[in-house]
């Protein structure tokens, strides 16, 4: 497999910033902090620490004690931000590790977005040529960040899709 | 279950094994241990001497522990044996085994004790055919120890084995040689620990590795949780000892999902549903909620934290919805089967709204019910958004994974469980009956929520009228008038898929049905061809696809009888609700209080017993929840305002019935009834309805 082209942006900050731009409802009632803990290409380790207090999101750089840890490789966690890979399957594989409480990862995954092909069978192999060539196409604005994460925009038209078929039957 | 087979287990692990205790899996023998979905032992055979042994006696301590009493000898010839050999066995992170060998002879013995152990690792969807596995094996042999472990890429599963006593270990199990003076015995603990490396650490010691020697707290926890319960008296002995089974199985059942709220959950049934299903974790909260209200509160917690927040057709996830099934093996690792969680359902939605209110009726829980506000809003919203599959305001389903979704996503979800009286199966999308019931009484008491809980007066008047409307449209759009029922359910054309099916029995229950169509509803439940005399049929005799011994298609289960007896109490026909608990209630009797999932649908007089359905689970947990419900419909119990109010309509085979500290928003209190004859003059039927 020839090397990918390292994606212009990054998926995973844009992705975290993301989150911690705008409140999310979907994590009411859930207060506690979770440390990322992602491997790079060449061994360092990026961390992550991601403090949820009650639907808001604040995420920082340095160590510090989190409820869980979720670890795996930053390449990886692309496709987890992405909406690629099912951050649940990918646990029960092994493929990303979770240490401490379990149920953040579940509380966590609900702010991941929809996959972005419609019916699968299999688990994202090694995709990253292709999501390297989705994340350059992504593009868009948002009042707030003057940027749309490819992540948004795929889980956008996958709603918009199914909204179609919705209208005009299958 | 097979005859002759032991089961026991905690949470979602448990064991299979036959009556000498030993596990020897094949495709057609499918004992094993097993956990999260995998089988972590699939032989487990204990020998002395070389010799398998015979089974004088199994003892079932606790649904979490067994006793096997044995002798060496096997075959039909019993050997007047000078040992006796006692497995003591109790389920936990995997289990533990007191092995005990006792020597009543004047001689010292000499015994090489053989256990034979190994593990296939294999997924539960695959027990029946676990060749082809695609990853590897591997055995490590220690001086104290034998771990098999299973890889696949990332994915890693293990068993480790160890004894208290010294033993040889080597690839294929264990050998301990002991010499046992006369008159002695000689004993040691066999450990068993499963892990899912990368879920969490948990090679540690099983929960209860010193079974026998202090108090444990599985034992603990099932004696408050019976202490809890509200106190049964009756003069009716099986009556007693179904609500007891009821309440044990349910205590087995309760499962503490990893990814839950730390608290328990039932689980749907042993041995192979030992997971969170949405519909039935739902259905048995229903039902036990007068008696276990916990299990109410934990079901709402989790469904709620696990509920679709995105679109994945793969899934069949959508925002708002209530999950199917979630499994933890290693097809659902592989994305092979999506119960990861698997959302294909097309009525927990609506049920999990229904849930919620009937809860905070009873428990005045307000705390808990703010807490569940987004997920029961957003279940509304799902049932307008995308349960409304083709915007003619009917909630429907048609499945969006095409390999591995479920054609039927209702409770009759075998594949050919909805069809038309001439067997033709209709086309998709399939708006079955049921689902508008449950959708217009999420409705109906999604606004009271708004109303009195959430603040919310916008959207309580919006879904009154919404309810409203669905109830208008409905009384007329499924109506067959010729025959007096409602259809089954309607095609994506809007044509009436005619079959007499026992769902008209949970419309009731919804309370979709106006009033003077009820009667007719009635007349056809209790009627010969759904009434069997043991219960309400699926499927009405006489409908093309209709067989006696057909899962969905003419089958009685004891769930779907419960809900048809809360229907029938909501219309007022308390004579006929007392009909169905006294034919279920007789009908535990033969399954020693335990209903199984489903029996044959065959006429009473034509079996004079109910013929257990073959392959169905047991305990399962809305079966086990049925005893309970029937109690409610029995003593009439109802919640108006702050109060518990009874209505007693018990039939006249049960003198007395005195359900003692019901909990409740009234602290505890007290129920009682006295059975009546049952009567044919229409003056002396009891005919008020309920109040809602």
């Amino acid at each position: 497999m020839t090397a990918p082209a390292r994606p212009t942006a990054d998926l995973i900050d844009e992705f975290f910033d993301q989150i911690s731009a705008t409140p999310q409802p979907l994590l009411h009632g859930v207060t506690a902090t979770v440390r990322f803990e992602l491997t790079e290409d060449h061994g360092d380790e990026r961390v992550r620490l991601v403090r949820i207090r009650d639907g808001r999101v604040h995420v920082g750089r340095r160590q510090a004690r989190a409820d869980a840890t979720i670890r795996t490789d930053r390449r990886f966690f692309e496709y987890v931000v992405t909406g690629e890979a099912n951050a649940l399957t990918a646990a029960l594989r092994g493929r990303l590790r979770v240490d401490g409480d379990i149920r953040l990862l579940v509380a966590f995954s609900r702010l991941l977005p929809s996959p972005p092909h419609r019916v699968t069978t299999v688990p994202p192999p090694d995709r990253t040529a292709r999501l390297a060539a989705q994340a350059a196409k992504a593009g868009g604005t948002s009042a707030r960040t003057g940027k749309v994460s490819a992540a948004a925009a795929r889980a956008a038209a996958a709603a918009a899709d199914r909204r179609t078929r919705k209208d005009h039957g299958r | 279950m097979t005859i002759g087979q032991v089961n026991i287990l905690d949470g979602n692990t448990f064991v299979v094994c036959d009556k000498q205790g030993d596990i020897d899996a094949t495709p057609e023998d499918t004992t094993g241990l097993f956990s999260f979905d995998t089988r972590f032992l699939s032989k487990w055979i204990l020998t002395i001497n070389g010799q398998r042994l015979n089974s004088l006696s199994v003892d079932d301590l606790q649904y979490f522990e067994s006793r096997f009493f044995l002798a060496p000898g096997t075959g039909s010839i019993y050997v007047n044996a000078t040992l006796s050999v006692v497995r003591r066995r109790a389920v936990g992170d995997g289990f533990h085994e007191e092995l005990t060998l006792l020597n009543h002879a004047e001689e010292p013995a000499d015994v090489v004790i053989r256990v034979d152990a190994d593990a296939d690792f294999a997924d539960l969807f695959e027990v029946k055919d676990s060749v082809g596995k695609k990853g590897r094996y591997y055995h490590r042999v220690g001086a104290d120890h034998l771990l098999i472990g299973y890889e696949r890429e990332t994915f890693h599963r293990e068993t480790l084995i160890t004894s208290s006593e010294p033993a040889t270990f080597d690839e294929r199990g264990l050998t301990i040689t002991v010499h046992i003076e006369p008159h002695s015995e000689w004993s040691t603990d066999l450990n068993v620990v499963t892990s899912l490396l990368g879920w969490g650490q948990r090679l540690t010691q099983p929960k209860y590795g010193h079974a026998g020697r202090k108090e444990r707290p599985m034992a603990e926890s099932l004696r408050r949780w019976i202490d809890d319960a509200p106190r049964l008296e009756t003069d009716r002995e099986s009556l007693r000892s179904t609500y007891r089974r009821s309440l044990v199985d349910l205590a087995a059942l309760r499962f503490n999902p990893p990814i839950g709220p730390g608290a328990s959950l039932p689980a749907a049934g042993l041995p192979w549903f030992m997971a969170v299903f949405g519909r039935d974790a739902i259905i048995t909260s229903l039902q036990a909620l007068p008696f276990t209200p916990e299990l109410a509160a934990t079901t709402l917690l989790a469904l709620g934290a696990l509920q679709g927040v995105r679109i994945d057709d793969f899934r069949e996830e959508e925002p708002g919805r209530i999950l199917h099934e979630i499994r933890y093996g290693e097809t659902a690792a592989f994305e092979e089967q999506p119960h990861s969680p698997y959302y294909g359902n097309a009525d927990a939605t609506a049920l999990y709204v229904v849930l919620l209110d009937e809860y905070e009726r009873w428990t005045a829980d307000t705390e808990l019910v703010k807490a569940c506000e987004p997920y029961a809003r957003a279940a509304l919203r799902w049932i307008d958004e995308y349960g409304d599959r083709q915007g003619n305001g009917y909630v429907s389903y048609q499945r969006t994974n095409e390999q591995t979704g479920l054609e039927n996503q209702c409770w009759k979800d075998s594949w050919d469980a909805i069809s038309y009286r001439d067997g033709r199966l209709p086309g998709f999308p399939r708006a079955t009956c049921e689902l508008q019931g449950y959708a217009y009484d999420a409705k109906f008491r999604g606004a009271r929520l708004a109303r009195y809980v959430w603040g919310d007066q916008e959207l309580a008047r919006r879904l009154d009228e919404e309810a409203r409307d669905l109830r208008r449209r409905f009384n007329s759009d499924f109506w067959i008038s010729d025959g007096g029922y409602f259809a089954v359910a309607l095609e994506a054309d809007g044509t009436k898929v005619d079959s007499l099916t026992s769902n008209i029995g949970h419309l009731l229950w919804s309370g979709i049905v106006d009033p003077p169509k009820a009667r007719s509803l009635v007349r056809h439940l209790m009627g010969p061809r759904l009434f069997s005399g043991w219960g309400v049929r699926t499927l009405a005799e006489g409908e093309a696809r209709y067989n006696p011994i057909g899962y969905h298609n003419g089958t009685v289960w004891p769930f779907d009888n419960s809900i048809i007896a809360w229907g029938l109490r909501r219309y007022g026909y308390k004579q006929e609700a007392a009909r169905i608990a006294s034919a279920m209630l007789d009908a535990a009797e033969y399954f020693n209080g335990r209903l199984p999932e489903a029996f044959a649908g065959y006429d009473r007089s034509f079996t004079q017993y109910p013929v257990e359905y073959p392959t169905a689970c047991s305990p399962q947990a809305w079966s086990t929840g049925t005893p309970l419900l029937l109690l409610r419909t029995m003593l009439g119990l109802n919640t108006s305002g702050q109060f518990l109010v009874t209505d007693p309509a018990v039939p006249p085979d049960i003198g007395y019935i005195a359900l003692l500290d019901i909990p409740g928003r009234w602290g505890r209190i007290d129920a009682f009834g006295r059975g009546r004859p049952f009567s044919d003059d229409p003056r002396r039927r009891w005919t008020r309805p309920d109040r809602q």
